[in-house]
Formats: structure tokens, sequence, C-alpha cells
């Protein structure tokens, strides 16, 4: 065993260059106008830029020399936590990263849910804040109380979790129990939050109240139009039989006729 | 007003008193027609979340909903022209209402293109050319106030129903929504009802002509008419339900390129309007209260352009008219991106529905204008088929536009372009068109002695209408010309 140490140790200490040590702002967690910064020492060549770097898309860049790089931060919230990377350009490029984390911010998909009665509801409450959600669980408000809801309550509550989403499945919708409101509650290293949706139950027969008055409403329309028809019909029939002989009777006042009517009947 | 005989009429249009209820009927009909498609967008998020499918395997509904409306026209103007416009558009009423029905029940997409796609837009098909075609049967004076009133309907309707969908869809889901529309298009076999038959049916109007003119033809021995008579054995069946003899007709066949090439260019700006506002930074409320206003001018638009159209001034000339509307509307496309900011973009929706309403509501009475309200019936169903195309095409192609040059200012320009074009063709050929028929009509007058003299006679008295007899007794084959002589020799 002695001996087998030094062997693995040895070959790791002879390929090493020493690597920079990059200081980097202490973990952010709240706040506003913040600095972030990195500082650089033993870098292994010439520093000719500097990138700041954040989900792949490059924030700030510059080709000072500096052995610190700076980057401002308006403010601390959901839409800025996450990993600031500090590239530093030597060769071979140096990085550094900062982690800015809050609390969870916890924003739901639809303030109020609807489902049909033996469908299926799915409630859903979202997070981007950084850390992601470590844990989700889901209350039940009834009678002023939370009830906790698992997954596979009562064989009709199914949660689906993730980093940053989590859905709450109700099958077979009960018109009478599941009315009501949630709570979703997500939990991250640094705190927790949570948001309410209200889920309403519509009965299978909602639509079709309004579906049968407007059919009868059709029905009666037309009946009466049919009838009102059949009430005119005698003094029409003679007009739509006889085409030649009617435009003379209906449109004899008129005077432009006149003159085409006594040369057809001449 | 005209002889019936000359405009092929069995009898004289009314031009008000039950002609009233027909063009409410109409309005409703031809509403839900243009509308419904549509409306229908409101629904499309809650069917993609519930299906799993892309919002563009969601949107193929409208699009196959619009492909059936237009494509079947054909198919309604035969049943037109043998049924009558009552018992198709009830029959269309009903179609749709259980198109909706039977779509709220669907579990699959594929079930959805069917029911709402198919079966719905077939029925729509159904409700909008009867409708076009009894405006023209009940109105001849007032025929272009007919027109604007009745085509108004489309944007009032899509006012109405937008807001309703949303109502719908938040209290009763899809599901339930569809139940319900499918009640409201059953409102159109209302519509159906008021269409009171007026007249003959046109079908054994041409049989009789014919087989008349064909005597004629060979007790006085003219050539042109035996060739046609022999053509005439061939598709006589067949041109009994659709006049493809239109095809021969100057008036038509310009109308039918114009109007093609006009579509290529109508209907994308109204579908990239929001997307080009929010591109330009504007929130999504300001960018569909711009689709808001367009709805509102067009509204208004509709029924002023009627009235104009109907004025002793334009009527005469309508054609030309129709041909402005659509230039300007090409000019306010291509003269779009200059607007950089909301409220250019506000002026440009008041032009732009100002534009399109006035082209809508011409649409259907230039061509009544051109073939007269017998030929109609097969006219409308044989344009809207070839128009079918171009507007599938249309938006389709602005959205490459705007995805391959990554600006919305070409598909702007293609639109304006292409319609500014399709004016000017229409313009130049119109007026061509317009000195034919003068000579033509001088032609028959000199010809005919006996049948020459009412018209000059009329001519002091009549203004618009004769002109209008004018664009309606031409446009016949020789042998309806001759037909007209043979009725007036009956009633000897």
């Amino acid at each position: 065993n002695a001996l087998l140490v030094p062997r693995l140790l040895v070959p790791k200490l002879a390929c090493r260059i020493k690597d920079p040590i990059i200081v980097t702002t202490p973990n952010v967690t709240s706040g506003s106008n913040v600095q972030l910064y990195c500082n650089i020492s033993g870098a292994a060549s010439a520093i000719t830029g500097h990138k700041w770097i954040k989900k792949e898309a490059v924030l700030q860049s510059d080709d000072t020399s500096s052995h610190q790089t700076v980057y401002d931060l308006n403010e601390v919230n959901t839409d800025t936590s996450g990993e600031y990377v500090c590239k530093f350009l030597t060769n071979p490029p140096a990085e550094g990263i900062v982690f800015v984390t809050v609390k969870p911010h916890v924003l739901v998909y639809k303030k109020s849910e609807h489902g049909n009665e033996g469908d299926t509801g799915v409630l859903i409450c979202k997070c981007s804040s950084y850390p992601s959600v470590t844990e989700w669980t889901w209350y039940k408000k009834e009678n002023e109380q939370y009830l906790r809801i698992v997954n596979g309550t009562d064989n009709r509550f199914f949660i689906k979790s993730s980093g940053n989403k989590t859905e709450l499945h109700i099958v077979n919708l009960d018109i009478e129990k599941d009315p009501g409101e949630y709570f979703c509650n997500g939990t991250n290293e640094v705190g927790q939050d949570g948001a309410t949706v209200s889920l309403r139950v519509r009965s299978r027969l909602a639509a079709l109240w309004p579906f049968l008055g407007i059919v009868a409403e059709v029905l009666v329309l037309v009946t009466i139009i049919f009838i009102y028809e059949k009430r005119r019909k005698p003094d029409e029939v003679l007009d739509d039989d006889d085409g030649g002989s009617a435009p003379l009777k209906s449109n004899a006042t008129n005077h432009k006729d006149k003159n085409v009517r006594q040369r057809n009947s001449n | 007003m005209s002889s019936p005989a000359s405009t092929g009429l069995a009898s004289t249009p009314p031009d008000g008193g039950w002609g009233w209820a027909v063009l409410f009927g109409a309005f409703i009909s031809i509403g839900f027609s243009y509308a419904f498609p549509k409306a229908l967008a409101i629904f499309f998020k809650e069917i993609q979340d519930f299906f799993g499918t892309s919002y563009s395997e969601v949107a193929w509904v409208s699009s196959i909903m619009l492909a059936a409306t237009y494509g079947g026209g054909p198919i309604s103007s035969i049943l037109v022209n043998r049924f009558g416009s009552r018992p198709v558009v009830i029959f269309g009423g009903l179609l749709c209402g259980i198109g909706m029905v039977s779509a709220s029940f669907c579990t699959s997409i594929m079930q959805l293109y069917i029911c709402v796609g198919l079966m719905s837009g077939f029925g729509l098909a159904l409700n909008l050319q009867p409708s076009v075609i009894i405006i023209g049967k009940y109105f001849l004076k007032r025929r272009p106030i007919a027109n604007g009133l009745a085509m108004a309907g489309s944007p009032v309707m899509l006012c109405t129903l937008a807001p309703l969908n949303q109502f719908l869809f938040d209290n009763f889901g899809w599901r339930g929504s569809f139940l319900i529309l499918g009640a409201i298009l059953l409102n159109c076999c209302v519509a159906g009802a008021l269409f009171r038959p007026i007249g003959h049916a046109t079908g054994p109007i041409q049989k009789e002509a014919n087989k008349e003119v064909k005597e004629t033809a060979k007790a006085v021995g003219f050539l042109a008419a035996t060739e046609e008579e022999e053509d005439k054995q061939c598709c006589a069946k067949f041109n009994q339900y659709l006049d493809c003899s239109l095809f021969k007709h100057r008036g038509f066949l310009i109308y039918l390129v114009g109007n093609v090439l006009m579509f290529l260019g109508f209907f994308a700006p109204i579908v990239f309007l929001a997307p080009y506002a929010k591109h330009m930074g504007i929130d999504e409320y300001s960018a569909a209260f711009l689709l808001s206003i367009l709805a509102i001018v067009d509204m208004i638009a509709r029924p002023t352009t009627g009235l104009i159209a109907n004025s002793k001034w334009v009527r005469p000339k309508i054609q030309y008219f129709f041909s402005f509307s659509i230039a300007f509307n090409g000019a306010c496309h291509l003269l779009c991106p200059l607007a950089s900011d909301y409220a250019g973009l506000v002026i440009y929706s008041v032009f732009f529905g100002l534009a399109f309403g006035m082209v809508c509501a011409m649409l259907f009475e230039t061509l009544m204008d051109l073939v007269g309200a017998v030929r109609f019936t097969s006219a409308v169903g044989l344009v809207t088929i070839a128009e079918c195309c171009t507007i599938l095409l249309g938006p389709p192609v602005g959205g490459a536009l705007i995805d391959t040059f990554g600006d919305y200012k070409y598909m702007f320009i293609k639109c304006g372009a292409v319609m500014v074009l399709a004016g000017t063709f229409l313009f130049i050929m119109n007026y061509y068109n317009y000195r034919m028929l003068a000579k033509e009509e001088k032609a028959v007058g000199t010809k005919d002695p006996e049948h020459g003299k009412p018209m000059n006679e009329g001519s002091n008295n009549w203004d618009s209408e004769k002109m209008q007899d004018g664009q309606e007794l031409e446009p016949l084959t020789d042998e309806q010309g001759l037909k007209k002589e043979v009725n007036g020799l009956t009633e000897v």
C-alpha cells in the first residue's frame, strides 16, 4: 500500500503545473447593487481578457489584463439567480464560479383550474430560481387546515415533480370532494415558498342545458317562420306560379316597367 | 326595373319587402361562414394541451375548415341550382350543428379534423353560397347595398363570437363549448327558413330556353347556334346544374384571374398583424386591440361601400371601383413597413380595415354584375374553388418569407405588390370589357330594330338600371339573346 500511494501521487504531481488560484465573491443570496468579483493569482500566462458567462450566454467581456474582473448586479432575485462563471483569457483559460442563490419563488401555471367531472385535473406550480427546488409538497385546504397530499393518496392523487416544476394529477374528479384550494410548497437550500391554486369541477351536464335551450329556440323560430309563410302563401301563389303575367299585376304601378311590359305583350 | 326575361329571372326582384328578412338571414349565414373558423382559434391552446399535439397540428383544423368552406363551393352551386337556396342552407345548418356536437365527444385530433374541419366546414359552404345567391334574386336596384350589409355580417359575427367563445371556454371547457356552439350554428337553419323561394328554379328555365333556341336556330339557320347545339348535347345535363360555359365568358374569366391573384395577398397581413406588432415590442393586449380596430372599421366600411356602390355615379362603373379598392388595399400594405411605432400601426389598421371592408363588400356584387343573377349560382361555385388554393397558400407563403428574411416587411411588400398588380390588371381588363360590351350592345341594337327600340327609350329613363341591364344582357351567349326574342314573340 505504501508503495502504491506514492506511485499514484507522483504522476499527479509531476504532470501538474501549478493551477492558478481564483478567489471569488462569497456566495450571494440577497441585496441590491451587488458586485461580483474574481481575483486570479499565479496565472499560467499573460491575461488577454475577461468574460462573464451565465448559462452559455456571454454577459460581459473585455480585453484588459487586470488580475481582477468585476460584474455588477442590479438586484439579487429569481431572474438574476444562477451560476456566474468568470473566465480569464489566459493560455489555458482559467474559470471561477460565483453562486448567486435565492430562496424559491413559486408561480402557478394558472391561478384557477377547471376540470370536468370524471376527467383528470392537473394543477401545476413552477419555480425558476437557483438553486432548483429539492422538495415539493402539496396541501389541500380543508376547513382552514392544510392537509398534506402524498403521491398515491386515495389512489387518485399523483404528484410528478422536478427541479423547476411540480404537477398534481387528480384522477376521476369528484364534484363533491375535489373543488377547493390547493397549496404547493417548494424548498431549496436557501429557503421555501409556496402558492395557491384553486380548482373548480364542472358538472358533466353543465353544458347540456344551454344546448337544449338554444335548440328549442331554433325549433320555435323555424316553426314560426314556416307558419307565417303558410298563412301568407295564398296571396302569393298566383304571383309565383305565373311568371309571365305576374309582373304586369304586381308592377303595374312601376313606370319604368311599363315600357318593356307593353312591348312584350304587344 | 329590368324585365325578368332579360335578367333570366322568373320574377322581378322585389328590392324590399321580404327581401329585408332574407337579407337578415344572409347576414347571419355569411357571418357564421367567415367568422366561425377564425373564432375557433381561442380553443386551440387548450386542445393542444389536451391532445398533446403541436400548435401547427391544431391549426390544421382551421385550415381544413376554410378549405372545405371554399372547396365545397361548386357542390353548393349544383345543389342550389337543383333545389334552391332554402333546403341547402337548412341542410348546411344541420350539418354544421351535428359536426360541432360530435366534435365535443372527440377523443383524437384526427376526429376533430373530420368533425370540425370537414363536416362543419362543408356545412358552412352550404351556408355561404346560397346566401350570396339569394341576395341576387331578391335585390337588383339596391343590390350593392344589400351585398354590403350582408357581408358586414362577417366582422359583426367575429366581434360577437370572439368574446362569446372566451366566455364559453371559461365556463364550460372546450367540450362543453363545442356542444353549445353546435346549437348556436343551428341558427343557420333559422336563416335558411327565411330564404323564401322566389320565382322558378333556374334549371327548368334553361332547359326550356335551350329547347326553344334549338328550334329557332334550325328555323332561322344560324351556324353559330347549331355548333353550340352539338356542344350542348354533350354536357347538357351537367350544364343544367353547373354552367361550365362560364369559362367562355369574358367578364367571368377576368374576374377569376384577378381575384385568384388578389387572394394571394389578401389574408396574410391579418394573420401576421398581431405577431408583427409584438415583434415591434408592443404588448399583447395592444396588439390584439389593433385587430379590434380593424374589425370595427371593417364593420362600418362594408355597408358604406354598398351605399356608395349603389349610387348612380358608381354603379355603372362598379368594376373600376372594385379594382381601385384592391389597389388601395395593396398600397396600404406597401406603406405599412413605414410605420415605426404603435400610432403608425393604428393608422395602418384603420386604413387596412377600410380597404378590407371595401373589397369584401363588393366581392360578390361585381361577379353578379358581370355574369347576371342567373349564372351567378354556378359562377360563385367555380370562383370559390379556384380561390381556395390561393387563400390557403397566402399565409404560409407569407410565413415562409418572414422566416427566411427574419423581417416582416418583405411579407407586407409581397402582399401589397400582388394586390396592386391584381387591381391594375382588373382595371385594365375591365376597361377593355366595358368597351367590348358597349360595342356589342350597339351591334344588337342595330341588328334587331324591334328589340332595340325599348332599350333606346329605356336608356333615357333608367340610368344605372339600364347600364346594369347592359352588363347582364350582353354576356349571355347568342342563343340566349335569341331566347329574349323568343320570349317576346311568344308573349305577343
